[in-house]
């Protein structure tokens, strides 16, 4: 919770410094802030059977209009996976789903550009938008025996990356803006190699092949409010 | 024969003297009630004409192609009714109206249905449409001899109207574009060639049972049914051929270089056979010996040239030709607008208005040589036949300094002679300006006057009567002007069969500087060296000035601006689609007006859609902004927007009625069309290989595609800039928001331009 109050706080330090901007834009008549609840939805190929095949994500974002097709933003989003308590066969364990799984979640700090298209105004219309982010995830504890000790432990470790969507904005009664697009992505340090998997520290592969799918290709979708 | 001359001669001073008594020649303004025409919405006049299509129900057509053939046709007049180029109430339709009454009593089944309009067109010419409207263009008014003739051509629409041409065409045309019935199986070229057929069958029809069920029981004399083929045949002529005489330029002190004045005018040789199978219409030969065979054969018991009034007539056929020189200026046709108005000066050589319109006529075009776009407005003299091409030649050959010297000399003199017309003040300035910023043209420098004795001779005298050895009887000038355009054009072959060229020999002058001779005459006037050392210094100044000062700034801030006739249209599949069109033009206007308050603007709205049948006024205020913004946008193409627009002469007077020095216009276009059935194939293919967009894929294959086109654009009537010109072209639906952002953004160009000052 506290990571999530402090990417709030981030993000709105940044629209209040933003605000003083002087923007030679028109905005959305006149609004040129958007505050919205975002979430993402993924397919995953590989190891779809321990989530239904999708990745869920969710988040907030904000986006400020600086120019008239030229917006910044930064967001937040994060999303959780699941995956056996015992790991010492990961193909054996999987072969129980749901049967004493433990959570790892995946934080992600985004700062995002969007370049409206050329007959679209920001924040409305066709845009992409070009998003560099940092990722950090946290298990559970849970107990590893490729470790040093046989114990119960949590694990952490960060990835970086950028990703592309192509996508929509809507404006509905002047003030509830809805967002959708394509989103494709690419993050570093964490290719799915089924070598990573089987290798001795089986948990951060998966966990890095996981951010990586999950970032692979996704529908972004954002609903929110325009000041 | 004589008297009949002495009559009209009489009559041309009485006309002349009556509108000498008037202030000035104003254009031509609409008058009374607006007819339902022009207020009823397209739509409902749509599904009227789709409930009450009886006529049709022969027809080959499905029920949709008769529907699109009344979406079509009603949206295109309805275009045309509320353009404000369409001329009601005044005194000239009711002329009209009194003569269509007089024709259509032989029509007594379709007597109700019909209604006459003038159209602002140059172009000789008169159409029906299947509605029951006919249109008299005012270029047809203006070169018609007598009423004869206007009710010859009254009776040929009125067929057209009674046996459905316009429906029976485009029932043809859809038949060839869908290879239907007889089509099928052809080819483009022989399809075309059908179709003009079909036409001139049409137009063969329309002349002679035009002639039988109605002209032959009027009483007027066939012999007009036979002459108005002249008309016709002559139509790219000006209404009269008279000659010019490049002395108009000349005085004391200045002649034109020879280079610059056309020896001998190209004869008028305008053939009646000319190949008419790319045509609408058959060749004059065709239609003369169509008709020749009726008018021989029926007794013709009444000849009247006039029935209903032979002075109404006149009155009318005046206006046109006076509103000539107007729609020419508006037209950007400045040639044709200062021969039109020179020939009007023989008849009416008091007119301010013919005055006024040559000198500005003259500026038009010096303006436009001065920045090498003359071709934009004046005719090529190659192309010319007749007297007029002496004119045409004269602008071509004049060099530009020469030319730019006489805008200002005919401007002067016209100011000297109308000092209250502050507009042509203006344009005296503006052409002098050019003449010193461009040319470097310094008061010392003009040539000093010198003073000869005038010579005296009377021009009347260079054709004195006779009788040669072919029995051809020479004119006087005076007898020769008197004759007919038609009669002189044929008067002019004789002479060049019986003497050959005989044109007197030119002096030759040549002189590169001759220019500067132009305004000698007026350089020793005190009041013209103090005016043109004002414009002098004023250049000086204007030269110091650094780029930074000359960006232009609206004078001042913008709180208030009239928005000229919105255009709203949607095109489905290359097919205008009329229903909810008008709807949605009222909101996109409503959510204008809403940004421009959210802004601090007050939006005030001129749009056809917004007045009612006893505000003509602002009818008529919507016809001059619509005529003014097209003049506008004409000059902004060519890149001449710092040019003076014709029309802004009678603009002070809408500045003061609405209190508004910004005029904008806004349209904005949907075009819509299906996917091609590649682009479904791969949108779908594309869903296959990654399922979680397949609905996506699904939605992109089944939905159209959309394209939004959006314009708005502000002018400061004041200095004549375009404030504002924000255009838009994007992908998607003209949802609202889209709509709302748009015209935001459209004003938001002006608060920023507001926070500038």
């Amino acid at each position: 919770m506290s990571i999530f109050i402090r990417s709030f706080s981030f993000v709105l330090c940044f629209l209040l410094l933003s605000h003083f901007v002087d923007a030679q834009a028109p905005g959305y008549k006149g609004k040129k802030v958007i505050l919205s609840a975002n979430s993402n939805i993924s397919y995953d190929p590989f190891f779809g059977r321990y989530k239904n095949g999708f990745f869920f994500k969710f988040g907030v974002q904000s986006e400020f209009v600086l120019a008239k097709n030229f917006s910044l933003g930064l967001s937040y989003i994060q999303y959780s996976t699941k995956f056996p308590d015992y790991i010492d066969n990961y193909y054996s364990s999987s072969m129980f789903p749901g049967l004493n799984t433990k959570t790892l979640t995946s934080y992600s700090y985004n700062l995002d550009i969007y370049q409206y298209t050329k007959g679209s105004t920001a924040p409305l219309g066709t845009f992409i938008r070009y998003q560099v982010f940092y990722m950090t995830s946290v298990s559970e504890d849970f107990y590893e025996d490729m470790g040093p000790e046989y114990s119960f432990s949590p694990i952490d470790f960060s990835n970086a990356g950028v990703s592309i969507t192509v996508g929509r904005k809507r404006i509905f009664a002047d003030i509830i803006s809805l967002s959708y697009g394509l989103k494709f992505g690419y993050t570093f340090l964490g290719m799915p190699f089924m070598d990573d998997v089987l290798d001795e520290s089986p948990l951060q592969g998966y966990g890095r092949s996981n951010n990586f799918l999950s970032m692979m290709i996704g529908l972004d979708v954002s609903v929110g409010i325009v000041l | 024969m004589m008297l009949k001359n002495n009559f009209i001669f009489l009559l041309t001073i009485l006309l002349s003297m009556s509108l000498m008594a008037q202030k000035d020649y104003i254009p031509v303004q609409c008058e009374g009630e607006i007819p339902s025409d022009f207020i009823l919405r397209t739509q409902y006049k749509i599904e009227l004409a789709n409930q009450n299509s009886t006529a049709y129900k022969s027809s080959k057509l499905s029920k949709t192609a008769n529907e699109e053939f009344n979406n079509t046709t009603n949206f295109y007049i309805d275009y045309l009714l509320k353009s404000g180029k369409i001329i009601f109430g005044t005194p000239m339709n009711d002329y009209l109206n009194q003569v269509g009454a007089l024709v259509l009593e032989q029509f007594p089944e379709i007597k109700n249905e019909i209604r006459f309009y003038i159209l602002k067109s140059p172009e000789v010419n008169a159409s029906t449409t299947n509605q029951g409207i006919i249109f008299i263009n005012l270029g047809l008014l203006a070169q018609l001899e007598n009423e004869a003739q206007l009710a010859f051509i009254i009776a040929h629409e009125l067929i057209h109207y009674k046996y459905h041409h316009v429906y029976e065409a485009y029932s043809e045309e859809y038949q060839a574009k869908y290879n239907m019935g007889k089509y099928q199986a052809k080819n483009y070229e022989n399809k075309f060639s059908d179709l003009m057929q079909y036409s001139h069958k049409h137009e063969f029809m329309a002349d002679s049972l035009g002639f039988l069920e109605a002209y032959s029981k009027l009483g007027y004399n066939f012999d007009e049914a036979m002459s108005v083929f002249d008309v016709l045949l002559y139509s790219n002529l000006p209404f009269d051929e008279i000659e010019f005489d490049t002395a108009y330029f000349d005085d004391e002190n200045f002649k034109l270089n020879s280079k610059a004045v056309l020896k001998t005018p190209e004869l008028i040789s305008n053939p009646e056979d000319y190949k008419d199978n790319e045509s609408t219409h058959p060749n004059i030969k065709k239609r003369r010996s169509a008709i020749i065979q009726l008018v021989t054969d029926h007794e013709n018991v009444n000849k009247e040239v006039y029935v209903v009034s032979r002075r109404d007539f006149m009155e009318s056929r005046k206006t046109a030709r006076f509103e000539m020189s107007n729609l020419y200026l508006s037209y950007l046709q400045y040639g044709k607008a200062f021969y039109n108005s020179y020939l009007l000066l023989h008849t009416y050589p008091e007119s301010q208005f013919l005055y006024k319109t040559m000198a500005f006529a003259l500026y038009g075009i010096s303006a436009h040589q001065n920045h090498g776009e003359i071709a934009a407005v004046l005719q090529s003299y190659k192309k010319m036949q007749g007297k007029s091409q002496r004119v045409f030649y004269s602008f071509r050959k004049m060099d530009k300094k020469t030319l730019n010297a006489l805008a200002v000399k005919a401007l002067w003199k016209y100011n000297l002679k109308f000092p209250e017309d502050q507009f042509m003040k203006q344009i005296l300035e503006k052409s002098t300006y050019d003449l010193v910023s461009k040319y470097g043209l310094k008061y010392e420098n003009i040539a000093k006057p010198i003073l000869i004795s005038a010579n005296t001779e009377n021009a009347d005298s260079l054709l004195a009567i006779e009788l040669n050895e072919n029995g051809f009887r020479l004119l006087s000038e005076e007898e020769y002007n008197k004759l007919s355009k038609y009669d002189k054009i044929r008067y002019d072959k004789k002479y060049l069969e019986v003497f050959g060229d005989k044109s007197a020999p030119v002096e030759v002058i040549s002189d590169k500087k001759n220019y500067l001779k132009v305004l000698a005459s007026v350089r020793n006037d005190k009041a013209f060296k103090q005016f043109f050392n004002g414009i002098e210094s004023e250049v000086k100044r204007d030269e110091q000035k650094t780029e930074r000062d000359k960006v232009y700034v609206t004078k001042e801030q913008v709180t208030h601006f009239i928005l000229v006739n919105p255009q709203y249209y949607k095109v489905e599949n290359d097919q205008i689609i009329v229903s909810g069109s008008e709807e949605k033009e009222a909101y996109i206007v409503k959510d204008l007006k809403s940004s421009a308050r959210q802004l601090g603007i007050n939006m005030e709205l001129i749009d056809i859609l917004q007045i009612k049948s006893d505000e003509v006024d602002r009818f008529n205020d919507l016809a001059f902004f619509n005529s003014w913004v097209s003049e506008y946008y004409s000059l902004t193409d060519n890149d001449l927007h710092y040019q003076i627009p014709w029309q802004n002469a009678y603009m002070d007077a809408i500045k003061e009625k609405y209190d508004v020095n910004h005029i904008a216009t806004m349209g904005i276009a949907v075009v819509s069309m299906d996917a091609s059935i590649g682009k479904k194939f791969f949108a779908v293919l594309g869903g296959v290989i990654i399922p979680p967009l397949l609905p996506l894929a699904i939605v992109h294959a089944v939905n159209k595609k959309h394209r939004v086109l959006y314009y708005f654009s502000m002018v400061d009537i004041e200095t004549n800039q375009i404030l504002i010109s924000s255009e838009d072209n994007l992908q998607g639906n003209l949802r609202e928001d889209v709509i709302s952002s748009l015209n935001y953004n459209a004003l938001y160009q002006l608060k920023m331009k507001n926070k500038k000052r």
